[in-house]
């Protein structure tokens, strides 16, 4: 096993990054002496905030930021983000980048902006020296990015504090933030300061289409002054009530005067403030939580949903999974137990019913995700879906909020909105505990998130079972074959009249469409007719991301910053699905127990910090006690790819042919039959079945008369059994030979021995028995296999399949031709 | 109403079961449309099952695949078998025209064989009515599209858009194919359903219509398509329910028997194939969907002779002599005719 120079020096430095011990809780004064180690990883940003926002959704805040350098290093400058002016215009880098697209909309209207009108430092104005950075290409237009002279440096460990005043017109949500109608979420909507890292300056990146966070950890202490439609009259208690939530929770009832609601938030609240994070207690230092965002939503419509998620009860219910983590961290149960978190669910009326369900996915994710890579710190956590029309706002993760992403009438077994909810639920460990920088290591965040989120559906939720839909209404199942194209029936009649008359041709006559035959939801029903000539689909959620993987397996190493990828199905295929199969890949490689050992060392360490990746490598094999830099080397930072595959071939020995010597002399053979050769040995008469054949069936030779001597029945089998590999990925590789006589026998492939030779024939010896199968990779963990169509053999083969498909495939043609013939008579 | 015409012996608000039964005794008709439909589809069913045959081979465990294709299965042969749809749906808009073509055959078959009220020779008389009427009947089809094309403009073209869109909800016109300025999921889903099911129902009154229209022009053994088209909507429109009830009962008794029993047996015969993979039930399913086929066959032929009974009521006879007075309909039969005395012509004598 090698680990190249390089890797191997970064493995070494992450591994002697040890965290800091010190506790953090409440806001550092500024001048004062900072306790906390210069890490270069952990500065700390503290933000109070007020903001007004008016009915035309122009925003208008102040800052009081108070920034402590845990940099190591003097900073002379201060670089801020300013996200919502990448709706400012289709120039700016993210829509540019986007082609004008934001979630397959293009953008055209709705813009937004975000604009800095006063900023002191220390009390020295400092806004003349505001000018735009474009760190990562030269675009004018983008304006994501600011930076401000310091009047004079901060010293490593030295607070400062940073008065700011910004305007922002929020733009109609497309992506992320924004409004539509009374529906707000808002996230990025603060100019917030970017992270200083020892050696490398500004991490302040434009916004970009693919990413998105990057920031300091710290506290929060919010007021907004919303229009009073956001405040509202509980049911039960008959308070006041504001509609809706955000990161940390409300200090107090919310004020209402003036038509307008004020409404404070804390976050982390209080009560976490005083809270000891119990990973950073077991790992000697004595954390309280922070966050490093702050988002919030509102909209009137909301239904209010809360519950509390029990560590006891789900414990009780996934009993095996607790005693499987306490095994593989060695810790005792009590160790791994979780706080129990208040959960809101704020859901849109028409999918109300569906609270439970986000509910319940949103705990699943508190508890296994907690399970593994340790506790949510946080008492409180909101699941938010979106009004209809902002579905641009859904599936997006923020510190202590996040929202799902729903329609109606979809069921548990679909996983929507379960596999949403799991995820970005999910992110709160993966991104908001472990604050690796999104915008350059997004694979981090998601790819682990998506890794996990799988693990989870799979093993609360079971396999995801296909529908189709009819007229927004679910029906089980998929169409065994694709049902023929309506085009020929197509008549545009309005582009003919249009070419005859010309430029004078009104709208309406050009929208004349004759399609007779595009169907619509409930008569696309009957002609499919899906409970007669529809198939059952399911996937299991881990086996996706193989699936998405192979949708780009080489284009770009996964180590690759975010906004750097060839294209965005690159960026999406390495950040999520290619991630997550190589991390179940690598617990293959090195088994479950090490697996979450590392993963869960490596979380230990960096909570409440920003890894780099070359940490996670580092961290990850110091804790799982295994030497597997060549797969990070391999799989994380090269393209390589591997595809296994067998061939076999069995058959008797053959009949002994030619001359033999005897007493001396080469003799033709005798006709009797040789000493022993009856018990099984190779035989001497006429072997029937001659040479060789390629994927002989067992028991299906002619020689079952065994009465017969030397009959080829008689005979050993001889086996030819070549496993090959294409592709540089080497993993050691776990053969089963299953033999039909219910024996079996089992080989290695080394990695060592796959570096001499691309193939490997099996030493199997010449037995009486036949192979029935042989499995490569029998206990399924290499998620990465290119192909495992070619990773099993079996001597019977299955000749029901063919049959059924065949089936399925003529009564859905045979019912979509009666279907046709009615429309003829 | 007298329509100087012979009854087909029908009970009173019985029609469609009459129909059926009459349909039913037809085998030859109705077992030789299933078998040609099956025929059509047997064309793309059976590369596919090669396909999977060449694929599946010896690399997969027996049963492995059978019930149902897994996650890694359609990852593996992602490429391969969006090959083979790709040549499905080529194929099947070929055989498709062909069904059509085939249901505009069939039902000037099957009037033949219902309005000429003679035993025996069914398929010969069949044939000769779906040549006789095909070009008159494609007509009809083509007309039919027509309308159907035109509704479905009315419903999702601009007539929907500026009238309800945009005069009833004020969505603007970026916004049309999004509707994400309308205030819930479930507005939107009830307009939606709206559409979906005035067009579904649209639709099936437009089938409605162009089997009467069919049933009228072999009536009146008439050529002009628009003129009995427009007639038969008048005559639906006097008599919707005296015409549309017996299409209505039948269209039940298809989804009572396609979608109901058959749709609860593929379910049943579907899950034992999961649990005890075996050739039986792969034999069950496809015999499930052979009857649900044939069924859909009968009531097709069983719609027409519906039409016939109700159109003997409803519709004026013409001035000239009833053309069905005749053996072997209008212009006499082109086949030969048997002089067994036994024959009875229910409409010629």
């Amino acid at each position: 096993m090698r680990c190249s120079p390089v890797l191997c020096f970064l493995l070494l430095a992450a591994s002697l990054a040890g965290r800091p011990a010190f506790a953090v809780g409440s806001i550092q004064e500024p001048g004062a002496a900072d306790p906390a180690p210069l890490d270069g990883r952990s500065s700390r940003s503290d933000y109070v905030l007020r903001a007004r926002l008016d009915e035309s959704k122009l925003l208008e805040g102040e800052m009081e930021l108070t920034w402590t350098n845990r940099s190591g290093e003097p900073v002379q400058d201060l670089w801020f983000h300013l996200h919502l002016n990448a709706y400012a215009n289709n120039l700016s880098t993210h829509l540019y980048e986007s082609r004008g697209l934001l979630r397959g909309v293009e953008k055209v209207s709705g813009w937004g902006y975000q604009e800095v009108t006063g900023i002191r430092v220390g009390g020295e104005d400092v806004l003349p020296t505001l000018q735009f950075r474009h760190p990562d290409e030269e675009r004018d237009a983008d304006r994501t990015v600011i930076s401000v002279d310091l009047p004079k440096p901060v010293a490593p460990g030295e607070t400062i504090r940073v008065d700011l005043e910004w305007r922002s017109q929020i733009p109609r949500v497309r992506r992320r933030t924004g409004h539509h109608g009374d529906f707000l979420l808002m996230s990025h909507w603060f100019p917030k300061l970017g992270v200083y890292e020892a050696g490398r300056g500004w991490n302040c990146h434009q916004f970009h289409m693919n990413t998105e966070f990057y920031a300091d950890y710290g506290t929060y202490d919010v007021t907004l002054d919303l229009p009073g439609k956001y405040a509202g009259l509980d049911d039960e208690t008959k308070k006041i009530v504001f509609k809706g939530a955000a990161t940390g929770e409300l200090v107090e009832a919310p004020k209402v005067s003036g038509g307008r609601v004020e409404v404070r938030f804390l976050a982390p609240c209080e009560e976490d403030r005083k809270y000891v994070d119990p990973v950073t207690q077991s790992s000697g230092t004595q954390l309280s939580p922070l966050v490093h965002g702050f988002a919030w939503t509102a909209d009137p419509d909301f239904y209010v949903y809360e519950k509390r998620f029990e560590f006891a009860q789900w414990a009780e219910e996934h009993h095996s999974e607790v005693q499987a983590a306490a095994i593989a961290f060695q810790r005792p149960l009590e160790e791994i137990q979780l706080r129990d978190v208040d959960v809101t669910v704020l859901m849109q009326p028409e999918r109300a019913g569906q609270a439970e369900r986000h509910f319940d996915a949103t705990c699943a994710a508190l508890f296994f995700y907690g399970l593994w890579w340790g506790e949510y710190p946080y008492s409180h956590i909101t699941c938010v879906d979106p009004a209809w029309g902002a579905s641009a706002a859904g599936g997006m993760e923020y510190p202590g909020i996040f929202t799902a992403g729903t329609k109606m009438f979809t069921e548990q077994a679909m996983h929507r909105p379960e596999g949403v909810t799991v995820h970005e639920a999910g992110h709160q460990f993966w991104y908001g505990l472990v604050g690796n920088n999104e915008y350059e290591a997004a694979w981090l965040d998601e790819g682990f998130n998506s890794f996990t989120d799988s693990e989870v559906l799979f093993r609360h939720y079971g396999l995801r079972r296909g529908a189709t839909w009819y007229a927004g209404l679910p029906e089980w199942g998929v169409p065994p074959a694709p049902a023929p194209s309506m085009d020929l029936f197509d008549v545009p009649l309005g582009s003919y009249i249009g070419r005859l008359v010309g430029k004078q041709t009104p709208d309406w006559l050009r929208d004349l469409q004759l399609q007779p035959l595009r169907l619509s939801g409930f008569h696309k029903w009957w002609r499919d007719q899906p409970r007669l000539t529809f198939v059952e689909q399911y996937d299991d959620t881990r086996w996706t991301d193989r699936s998405g993987y192979l949708r780009s397996p080489d284009v770009d190493p996964i180590d690759t910053v975010a906004f750097r990828h060839l294209n965005r199905s690159s960026y999406s295929t390495n950040s999520y699905p290619r991630t997550a199969a190589a991390l179940r890949t690598l617990a293959g490689v090195v088994g479950r127990d090490a697996f979450l050992r590392g993963m869960r060392g490596y979380s230990e360490r960096w909570r409440y910090r920003h890894p780099y990746p070359e940490d996670f490598y580092g961290a990850f094999v110091e804790f799982s006690g295994t030497d597997v830099g060549w797969y990070f080397e391999d799989v994380f930072r090269g393209n390589a790819t591997a595809d296994y595959s067998v061939r076999v071939r069995q058959d008797r020995e053959p009949k002994f042919q030619g001359l033999e010597r005897v007493d001396g002399e080469w003799v033709e053979p005798n006709d009797e039959p040789a000493d022993g050769l009856d018990d099984g040995a190779a035989g001497s008469t006429e072997d029937p079945e001659g040479g060789a054949r390629d994927d002989v069936a067992a028991g299906d030779e002619p020689g079952a008369e065994d009465a017969k001597e030397d009959s080829p029945a008689q005979r050993a089998r001889r086996f030819d059994v070549v496993v090959q590999r294409k592709g540089t990925l080497r993993l050691p590789l776990t053969i089963a030979v299953n033999f039909d006589d219910e024996t079996s026998e089992t080989f290695t492939w080394t990695r060592e021995a796959q570096a001499e030779s691309t193939w490997w024939r099996i030493p199997i010896l010449s037995r009486e028995a036949a192979i029935a199968s042989v499995i490569l990779d029998p206990d399924r963990v290499y998620y990465l296999d290119g192909d495992m169509s070619n990773n099993q053999w079996y001597a019977a083969p299955d000749s029901l399949a063919p049959m059924r498909w065949g089936e399925r495939v003529w009564t859905r043609y045979a019912h979509l031709f009666q279907w046709a013939s009615t429309l003829g008579g | 109403m007298d329509t100087n015409q012979d009854e087909i012996p029908a009970r009173e608000g019985w029609v469609f079961t009459a129909a059926i039964r009459w349909c039913l005794a037809r085998l030859g008709i109705w077992g030789g449309m299933t078998l040609l439909l099956a025929l059509l589809a047997g064309v793309l069913a059976m590369p596919a099952a090669e396909w999977m045959e060449g694929t599946v081979g010896s690399r997969y465990a027996p049963g492995q695949v059978s019930a149902g294709l897994d996650t890694v299965f359609r990852a593996d042969h992602g490429g391969a078998m969006g090959r083979l749809s790709q040549g499905q749906v080529a194929s099947a808009v070929v055989l498709q025209v062909l069904a059509l073509l085939l249901g505009v055959f069939a039902a000037g078959g099957w009037l033949q064989v219902t309005l000429e009220r003679k035993r025996g020779k069914t398929l010969r008389r069949f044939l000769f009515g779906g040549s006789r009427y095909f070009l008159r009947y494609l007509r009809v089809a083509l007309l039919a599209l027509a309308v159907i094309a035109i509704f479905r403009w009315t419903l999702y073209g601009l007539p929907w858009k500026a009238l309800v869109l945009d005069g009833m909800f004020e969505v603007p016109k970026s916004d049309w194919s999004r509707l994400e300025s309308l205030d819930s999921e479930l507005l939107v889903r009830r307009l939606g359903w709206i559409q979906d099911g005035s067009m579904a129902l649209l639709f099936a009154l437009t089938m409605a219509w162009a089997v009467y229209t069919r049933t009228r022009l072999a009536l009146h053994d008439s050529r002009s398509v628009l003129w009995a088209g427009g007639c038969t909507a008048l005559s639906i429109l006097r008599h919707p329910i005296q015409t549309l009830r017996p299409l209505i009962l039948l269209l039940f008794a298809e989804a009572l028997v396609v979608v109901g029993i058959c749709g609860l047996a593929t379910d049943f015969f579907d899950g034992r194939l999961t649990s005890q993979p075996s050739t039986w039930w792969v034999l069950a399913l496809g015999g499930t969907g052979f009857f649900a086929l044939a069924w859909r066959e009968i009531l097709r032929g069983a719609r027409y002779h519906a039409a016939v009974s109700v159109s003997r009521q409803v519709v004026k006879p013409t001035l000239r002599p009833d053309p069905w007075r005749v053996i072997g309909g209008p212009g006499g039969p082109q086949y030969p005719v048997d002089d067994d005395l036994d024959e009875r012509y229910g409409v010629a004598l």
